[in-house]
């Protein structure tokens, strides 16, 4: 049978093809083919995706972020401390269900920071005003550093981003956030399908995944405290 | 204008400006690394006569196009649509001859060349369902009908 031509394209190729399709393709690429479903989903082997792709890869990363975000089932914390360096960045997990004592310096993001749209949410308290936390938004920016393409997500702690009269309070540039969170996320993706002991489950991918060295951030489970 | 010879992988010679060929990295780099114009033909195993042609006409058009800029605004590069008239033109060919040319683009190491190539195959497959990417390329459908729809499943939070 004479092999459909597309296909003869190297696997780098379909990356290239791929990354110029807008988030709104990536549901029906992803149906078409396992190939083009683990580019766009972000499941082929981690080097080629970092060492030669980043810019591709990274769509497709944020593609699985923005579909747990969306499936609402879990939730990103962000922890940021007054020093504001990478290390001092945590990530906090949790499911909507979950009650969670909010700390000053919790900040959460309902929606996905990581596309297109900035993320303007914060828990509301039992009256239904916003709680006594901080409030603060997210934005996205995608620059090249260096030949690399990444998205910077942009936190702000009031809306004068959308003035053009950008505060920035702290800056994560994703790129580097991406590679430890990655694994992460496929594993929690995994679990989530599941359904079953979610919490367990986690807490242990979590741990698993603590002990792993992470040079620009340290995960910690629900209850790590600083 | 010094004038240099390209030889396709089927044996057939084109000569063609310097500049011109110098728009692929690859044989501009082989060139600064020999020093002079070399008199032989430079041979291209990789590509075919008549794919060789094409890229070459296409880097006849661009051959005074500046430099990408250094800072290469990624924003511009995203958006598929954007390609210019003539590019536009120049890529209404059959599927076999485009994905020979993105091919050769690859080889040739000319990234522009590349990105319109990339950007036509993307624009064929926006707004178009899985099914009918499928039949555009004639790509085999490897899922099995669960695995489709559990794939399905997945995605459904981007299909409100």
């Amino acid at each position: 049978m004479h092999l459909p031509s597309l296909m003869k394209l190297p696997l780098e190729l379909h990356y290239e093809i791929l990354s110029h399709l807008d988030l709104d393709d990536h549901p029906s690429a992803i149906c078409v083919c396992p190939l083009w479903k683990n580019i766009v989903s972000g499941n082929t082997s981690q080097e080629l995706r970092l060492n030669s792709y980043s810019r591709s890869a990274c769509i497709g990363k944020w593609f699985i972020v923005n579909s747990i975000l969306r499936s609402g089932k879990l939730k990103i914390k962000l922890h940021l401390t007054p020093q504001g360096v990478k290390t001092n960045i945590r990530f906090f997990w949790q499911f909507n269900t979950q009650k969670q004592n909010n700390k000053n310096e919790c900040f959460e993001i309902t929606d996905c920071p990581i596309l297109d749209e900035p993320a303007v949410s914060w828990p509301l308290n039992d009256l239904g005003e916003k709680s006594g936390d901080a409030v603060i938004y997210g934005a996205v920016q995608e620059l090249k550093i260096g030949r690399r393409h990444v998205r910077k997500l942009m936190l702000f702690q009031d809306r004068s981003f959308e003035k053009n009269n950008i505060v920035k309070v702290r800056d994560l540039v994703l790129g580097g956030v991406c590679e430890a969170v990655l694994p992460l996320l496929s594993d929690l993706k995994a679990v989530l399908g599941k359904r079953s002991s979610k919490v367990e489950a986690l807490v242990q991918i979590i741990d698993a995944r603590i002990k792993e060295p992470a040079n620009c951030l340290i995960i910690h489970s629900k209850n790590g405290a600083m | 204008m010094s004038q240099i010879i390209l030889l396709s992988s089927d044996n057939v010679e084109m000569k063609v400006d310097k500049e011109v060929a110098e728009r692929s990295i690859l044989i501009k780099n082989m060139l600064e690394d020999v020093g002079e114009t070399p008199d032989q033909a430079i041979p291209i195993p990789n590509v075919n006569e008549g794919v060789l042609r094409k890229v070459i006409e296409w880097c006849e058009h661009h051959r005074n196009d500046p430099p990408p800029p250094a800072d290469e605004d990624s924003d511009s590069r995203k958006k598929s649509t954007d390609i210019e008239e003539w590019d536009q033109k120049f890529m209404q060919v059959d599927q076999e001859m485009l994905f020979e040319i993105i091919l050769a683009a690859n080889y040739l190491d000319i990234k522009p060349l590349l990105d319109v190539g990339c950007k036509t195959v993307a624009n064929m497959i926006k707004g178009k369902s899985p099914e009918e990417i499928r039949k555009t390329f004639n790509i085999q459908n490897d899922f099995t009908p669960e695995e489709e729809d559990q794939i399905r499943r997945e995605n459904e939070w981007a299909e409100e």
